[in-house]
């Protein structure tokens, strides 16, 4: 069984459930922006915990199905598809996830099916896929599929302050609107604060310190960045806090232009 | 001092890179603890589950309580000897910041032995210090959006190879010559660890 890529946008790749454990390694875990949504869309056919899926963000795109499998889109009721075209439209959510039974049968390496663009390993081919490539679907998984809550759509991202974060700037963060820069990617979110964001005034070149996905960094222009799946292992600026899984998910799902507000956790 | 990093991480103060090492070596046998990430003065801890962080956070604490085994009990430093060809793009400018010839730049770089300090920002890209004072130099002011793979780079009082194709605002001064510092398909994927040593050797220079 095949998947044909016939149309997708410069960013759809294949995800897993990422590659913990070599951050040590200088390795991002890669994953999806979206882990509710993509899990969601794994369960919904069935799949296995380290099955990889496709991930779609923003334009949609167009695959055809070689063969017989069961797809879903984010979870929704799945269907069998038979030697047929699957479209995933664009969502008001930003990212989705085409899941089919068997799941996307790409080489493991390092321990994960995930692709890293920026490193050229993982997924298809180390790349992002474009119109024309075939992927093979692995055999059928022996897992019922199950349902699980609602995606939901959120304008407010909860947040764990760093304990080292400058409470007058963490004050600002949490009382600005922010802006989801087009510029974000799965290195990072760039927020446009409505009011840009200064930092504790410093002197010459700071040390790296080592971070984690779901990181905010503040860089001196004040704009914030939160570190995506694919962000470096180590950053050089002021940290302000770091987003835990469920709400990297939320942030995931705002489009680019949408507006969000922080709370603390 | 011990505090969470979000759900999935604590970080550990260290007081240099080689407490941090030390820290690094026993954090990273404490059970719920997947990996440890060695920074110049801090350790973060990747937890296994999330769920679990209380408890990692107390075993952590009780493990600062007692004294931290020494570095060479566990491993000796390997020490890796790296061929360079002084041919890069900021090596005459490098040189005339530093009031200093190529010739000269080139063996007061390839004349310390190096330790690999902190491993981040790309994979198998290692943070090496021991660089001569007279080469420590800021980042350029505008980083390159791409660096070519095995561009030997100096910044601040450290010296690295990339190793992949990558922005980079490191000033350039020369190349690795048959060295792989990270390929996914090898164990382990880094040429380099944390607390190796580093030489490298002039191969050839080119002003």
């Amino acid at each position: 069984m095949k998947l044909v890529v016939e149309r997708c946008g410069p960013l759809v790749t294949v995800q897993d459930r990422g590659r913990r454990g070599h951050a040590h390694q200088g390795v991002p875990a890669s994953g999806p922006l979206d882990r509710e949504a993509f899990d969601a869309a794994l369960a919904a056919v069935g799949g296995h915990d380290d099955d990889a899926a496709i991930e779609i963000p923003l334009n949609g795109a167009r695959f055809r199905i070689e063969g017989t499998v069961l797809c879903s889109i984010d979870g929704e009721t799945p269907r069998e598809v038979q030697d047929d075209v699957v479209e995933v439209p664009a969502h008001a959510r930003a990212v989705r996830y085409l899941a089919v039974r068997g799941g996307i049968d790409v080489p493991i390496v390092l321990g994960a099916r995930a692709t890293l663009p920026n490193a050229g390993f993982g997924g298809h081919e180390g790349r992002p896929l474009r119109r024309g490539d075939r992927l093979s679907i692995g055999e059928g998984g022996s897992v019922a599929p199950r349902f699980g809550r609602p995606l939901l759509l959120s304008d407010e991202i909860s947040v764990r302050p760093t304990h080292d974060a400058d409470p007058t700037t963490l004050a600002a963060f949490f009382a600005t609107t922010h802006v989801v820069d087009p510029r974000s990617d799965r290195v990072g979110t760039r927020l446009q604060p409505s009011t840009p964001l200064s930092g504790p005034a410093r002197q010459g070149e700071r040390l790296s310190r080592p971070i984690v996905v779901g990181a905010i960094q503040l860089p001196p222009d004040g704009h914030p960045i939160v570190i995506g799946p694919d962000g470096p292992t180590t950053g050089g600026y002021d940290l302000l806090g770091v987003l835990d899984r469920g709400a990297r998910s939320r942030l995931a799902r705002v489009r680019p232009g949408g507006r969000i507000r922080f709370r603390s956790a | 001092m011990i505090a969470p990093l979000g759900d999935e991480a604590v970080e550990i103060t260290a007081t240099d890179a080689t407490h941090a090492r030390r820290l690094a070596r026993a954090i990273e046998r404490v059970d719920g603890v997947l990996e440890a990430v060695v920074g110049w003065d801090r350790v973060v801890a990747h937890l296994i589950d999330p769920e679990r962080q209380l408890s990692v956070l107390s075993a952590l604490e009780s493990l600062l309580e007692g004294p931290l085994p020494a570095l060479a009990a566990d491993a000796p430093a390997r020490e890796h000897v790296v061929r360079v060809v002084y041919d890069g793009p900021d090596l005459r400018e490098l040189a005339d910041a530093c009031a200093l010839s190529i010739d000269e730049l080139a063996r007061r770089h390839a004349q310390p032995t190096y330790v690999v300090e902190v491993i981040g920002f790309l994979p198998g890209f290692a943070y090496l210090g021991g660089l001569d004072p007279s080469l420590v130099r800021p980042r350029r002011a505008t980083p390159r959006p791409r660096v070519a793979p095995l561009s030997v780079a100096i910044a601040g009082p450290r010296t690295a190879i990339y190793p992949l194709p990558s922005p980079g605002g490191w000033n350039l001064v020369g190349r690795a010559v048959d060295c792989l510092p990270f390929a996914p398909d090898r164990s382990p994927p880094c040429f380099f660890s944390v607390g190796d040593r580093v030489r490298f050797v002039i191969e050839g220079i080119v002003g």
